[in-house]
């Protein structure tokens, strides 16, 4: 394989069409784990997927999945995954049935695929109902098969796009784990595709983000999410009693928001706010540095500069 | 919230069923002008109510007034309503300027022009007004259609699910939008899965579990209003165990646990308890405190907890 | 562990005890590639052309003309006995009945029509509902998939247009007052009719899915094909008629029923009941088979081509 441990490499990848330019000249690679990339709508994100899926030929560049040629090589595509935002599910057929087909359309002889299919669905969650048509499934369900039918054929690789999209908030947390278990546990890296910024923090380790058809950011999400200098306090009630027993010891306190912000922390002040709370009886229920988002990627308005070699 | 004698919208003891299945269950709640989150897992009944409240679909008993007026079967006061429902069904062949111009038309809007040119302006899709609408992203249509929803400047919004399919920046663009027409004055009654982004918006949240309302009003005093519930704090301090060893002499304290970088972990069964305890123990020890985050107080935590309930 | 004390075997079994590790695995068996994809998609093309797995009303369709062509080869072959029981032997020859040679002119609406009603479940639903992009980012290219599936119909309608004339073959072979015999004089009849089967098996195959590559809605498909089967034949027909000589000989050649009876005639080396009006008969076999060709082997080459890089 090419550089160390890339399983994704993108060199000078363009992709023009008639009167647009979907990717122009974007440079990244994506490594073991779980990489989440970001963008807005038409900045290139899903031009990239599908060329990495061998989908889309690129102008010029190069796009190379677990070393191989991604347009080139058909047989690479039989250890990757991709999970569709759209709908892709039959109705006609059951679960158990469908994720059995594809495990053979991916190579597996038929036995293999059998028990894989079983197998798969059972860490997918879907237990009973996967003898039952798929036309009648939740949501929540159809997602997980969706998820099922990337991982059948135990991929190197899997691509998920949009994959909390429809669920409710319980529906949401299922999926985020069931992502983070197959990396974890399941030894799968996988590239997020997701407009959530939320579901992004909560699961990957990294981040590429395009836009204009440009990379403009990539690195470790801890990067994007560092602690700031500013404390933020949190209490339910005799906000005004702790206000003044900040201010007599000294300490320049803003109300924000729900809470109360005090810059450029230092040591010191937190022991002021400890005396200042069992003063003020002011039940705290959250005292910590306010945290960068990634969501204030995209706070900026208008675009960025395309970035350097990736951080 | 607000100083109006009267709430724009009164839901006063609706149900809905169909043969058997209830869908909703005697719910009576009131919306105030500003931003109300309607949240709930699928299947709960949302989308039934949020049909009653919009007068498209009848109660089988309770009734729902809006602007002090019965909404069912009232014409005139859908020109004070704007409703986006969650799937998109909009005419590809369309322009996104006609399309909103034929919604402005419906209704009825004096200006038409003027009043098209201003809901595109506020979506922020001028540049892209005069392309047919099969051309564009999907977030790109979500927000024609709220164009086409605020046409006719109603003092009522009713969105479900309104952000599908938008990239982080119109994310943050919308949410600027409905803060200013909540400023405005406008009602908004939103409907979401992504709780994060609800709890920044919301002044009010209703919670719909299985077809009945579990909770209403501020998100903070509901939250508040869950004393009593298994409650984790983690815990950074510069004498972990003794604050360890401290907070399990409290009573309302289960567990705690010891985390190998140092950071403990509380589980309380008094979250009021702990609140206050805590500072005060810290104290007492001549501990310094430098972190205490609960894990399960977002409004995603309290709302699983209620679901589960 | 402790040593098991005395009487512990009788007891039971229960002192080793061993926990499996049922979490994921990862898959260290064989991967078959292309191979075992291109099949996997030929098995599921046949599965869904004879409406297999998919509950009974899927096989309505397929089923009922496979029937009807059975049972119009099974009143061949009862008259042709009946005739040769009353006539005496050569009965049913002097007399003219259809027979081998025949069969695929009389049977070609009816086969048409069963590849225009069930032939676009093949390509349009999966188009529809969106599993082709789940295909096709498989170890498979859109060529593989549309010619696995391709090949999965025409096994479907060889066998269709093939089992009739054994039937008939039987039927005559025991309705002959010498079997034996009828065998040994008749047997060239099969290696025809399984050739001409598959011509027409072939021709049809590729018209009615290259129609199901252009709409994602079946019934559309369904319907343009019947409809362009129904209309060109008649109208072609007659035209040729009126307008006579070489001009309406190949006029004729466009009554799209007929392309692949004129091969089948060429092979049993005579015209059929049904193209003996047609003027295109007069055209020497080469011709009539370079046509033939030409209409099944450029469709083929839209339809390879029309996938080769995705979803039409």
């Amino acid at each position: 394989m090419a550089s160390g441990d890339a399983l994704l490499v993108a060199e000078h990848l363009t992709k023009r069409y008639r009167d647009v330019t979907a990717l122009d000249d974007v440079s990244f690679s994506i490594f073991d784990g779980i990489t989440g990339i970001l963008g807005e709508n038409g900045a290139g994100k899903s031009t990239a997927i599908k060329i990495f899926l061998g989908l889309i030929r690129p102008t010029s560049g190069s796009a190379t999945v677990l070393g191989q040629d991604a347009f080139e090589s058909v047989a690479v595509r039989g250890r990757l995954g991709y999970m569709p935002e759209h709908d892709c599910l039959p109705g006609q057929v059951s679960a158990a049935e469908f994720l059995t087909h594809l495990a053979e359309a991916s190579g597996l002889p038929p036995s293999a695929a059998r028990t894989r299919a079983a197998d798969t669905l059972r860490h997918a969650g879907l237990f009973e109902e996967r003898y039952r048509a798929i036309g009648g499934y939740s949501t929540g369900m159809k997602q997980r098969v969706k998820l099922g039918q990337a991982l059948v054929h135990d991929p190197a690789f899997v691509f998920l796009d949009e994959p909390t999209a429809g669920l409710d908030p319980v529906g949401r947390e299922e999926m985020l784990d069931l992502v983070r278990k197959t990396h974890r546990e399941f030894g799968i890296s996988v590239l997020l595709s997701s407009h959530l910024m939320a579901d992004v923090e909560r699961t990957c380790d990294r981040i590429v983000v395009l836009q204009g058809g440009r990379l403009v950011e990539s690195g470790e999400v801890g990067h994007f999410t560092k602690e700031t200098e500013t404390v933020f306090i949190e209490v339910d009630t005799n906000r005004e009693a702790l206000v003044a027993a900040l201010q007599r010891r000294g300490v320049v306190v803003t109300a924000e928001g729900g809470g109360l912000t005090i810059e450029g922390a230092d040591e010191s002040v937190y022991d002021l706010v400890r005396d200042a709370l069992v003063e003020a009886q002011a039940p705290l229920r959250r005292m910590a540095p306010r945290r960068a988002a990634l969501t204030d990627l995209f706070e900026r308005d208008g675009d960025r500069a395309p970035a350097g070699a990736g951080a | 919230m607000s100083g109006a004698p009267e709430p724009v919208i009164r839901v006063d003891g609706v149900s809905r069923w169909f043969g058997s299945v209830v869908a909703v269950s005697e719910v009576s709640f009131d919306v105030r002008p500003g931003i109300t989150g309607l949240l709930g897992p699928n299947g709960a009944g949302k989308t039934s109510l949020l049909r009653m409240m919009t007068g498209l679909a009848a109660t089988s008993s309770g009734t729902v007034t809006v602007f002090g007026e019965p909404v069912r079967d009232n014409p005139p006061l859908y020109g004070r309503l704007g409703v986006m429902s969650e799937h998109e069904t909009v005419y590809g062949f369309m322009k996104g300027r006609d399309f909103v111009r034929m919604m402005g038309r419906l209704r009825g809007v004096s200006a038409l022009e003027d009043a098209v040119d201003r809901a595109i302006d506020l979506v922020d899709l001028a540049a892209a007004q005069h392309r047919r609408m099969d051309t564009y992203s999907r977030g790109m249509r979500q927000r024609m259609r709220l164009a086409a929803t605020l046409v006719h400047d109603p003092e009522l919004l009713v969105l479900d699910e309104p952000l599908n399919g938008a990239d982080p920046r119109q994310r943050v663009h919308f949410k600027r939008l409905l803060q200013q027409l909540a400023a405005d004055g406008k009602t908004i009654v939103l409907s979401s899965h992504i709780l994060e982004e609800v709890e920044e918006l919301a002044d009010t949240v209703l919670l719909i579990v299985n077809g009945k309302l579990a909770a209403s009003g501020g998100f903070r005093a509901i939250r508040a209003a869950l004393n009593q519930r298994p409650y984790h704090v983690r815990v950074v301090c510069d004498a972990p165990r003794r604050l360890a060893a401290a907070a399990l002499g409290l009573p309302s304290v289960d567990a705690v646990h010891v985390d190998p970088d140092g950071a403990i972990l509380v589980l309380s069964r008094n979250v009021l308890d702990l609140q206050i305890e805590l500072p005060r123990l810290a104290q007492a020890g001549g501990i310094r405190l430098r972190r205490v985050e609960p894990l399960d107080d977002s409004l995603e935590s309290v709302f699983g907890y209620l679901v589960e309930r | 562990m402790s040593a098991p004390p005395a009487g512990a075997a009788e007891a039971g079994r229960g002192r080793e005890g061993t926990v499996f590790d049922i979490g994921y695995q990862r898959y260290t068996g064989a991967r078959e590639g292309r191979a075992r994809a291109r099949m996997a998609v030929f098995k599921d093309g046949l599965r869904i052309a004879m409406g297999l797995g998919r509950g009974p009303r899927a096989k309505i369709l397929p089923w009922f003309f496979v029937a009807v062509l059975a049972f119009i080869a099974l009143i061949m072959a009862l008259v042709a006995g009946a005739a040769e029981r009353l006539g005496g032997p050569g009965a049913a020859q002097e007399m003219n009945l259809p027979s081998h040679s025949d069969f695929y002119g009389i049977a070609s609406m009816i086969l048409f029509v069963f590849a225009a009603l069930v032939g676009p479940e093949l390509l349009c639903r999966d188009r529809r509902e969106g599993v082709i992009h789940l295909y096709l980012v498989r170890p498979l290219t859109g060529a593989d998939y549309v010619f696995s599936r391709w090949a999965a119909f025409l096994v479907v309608v060889s066998a269709a247009a093939w089992l009739p004339q054994l039937i008939l073959f039987l039927g005559l072979s025991m309705g002959d007052p010498a079997p034996l015999d009828y065998l040994g004089q008749h047997w060239l009849d099969v290696p025809r009719f399984l050739l001409a089967g598959l011509a027409m098996a072939a021709y049809t195959t590729t018209l009615a899915l290259l129609t199901a590559s252009f709409t994602t809605r079946r019934a559309y498909a369904a319907v343009f094909l019947v409809g362009l089967f129904m209309i060109t034949t008649p109208f072609t027909a007659g035209a040729a008629q009126e307008i006579g000589g070489t001009a309406g000989q190949w006029i004729s050649m466009f009554n799209l029923t007929n392309i692949p009876v004129h091969v089948n005639d060429v092979i049993f080396g005579q015209v059929s009941e049904i193209t003996e009006e047609a003027p295109a008969r007069a055209f020497p076999p080469a011709v009539l088979v370079g046509w033939y060709l030409a209409w099944t082997l450029v469709p083929a080459a839209i339809l390879g081509w029309r996938y080769r890089r995705g979803a039409p």
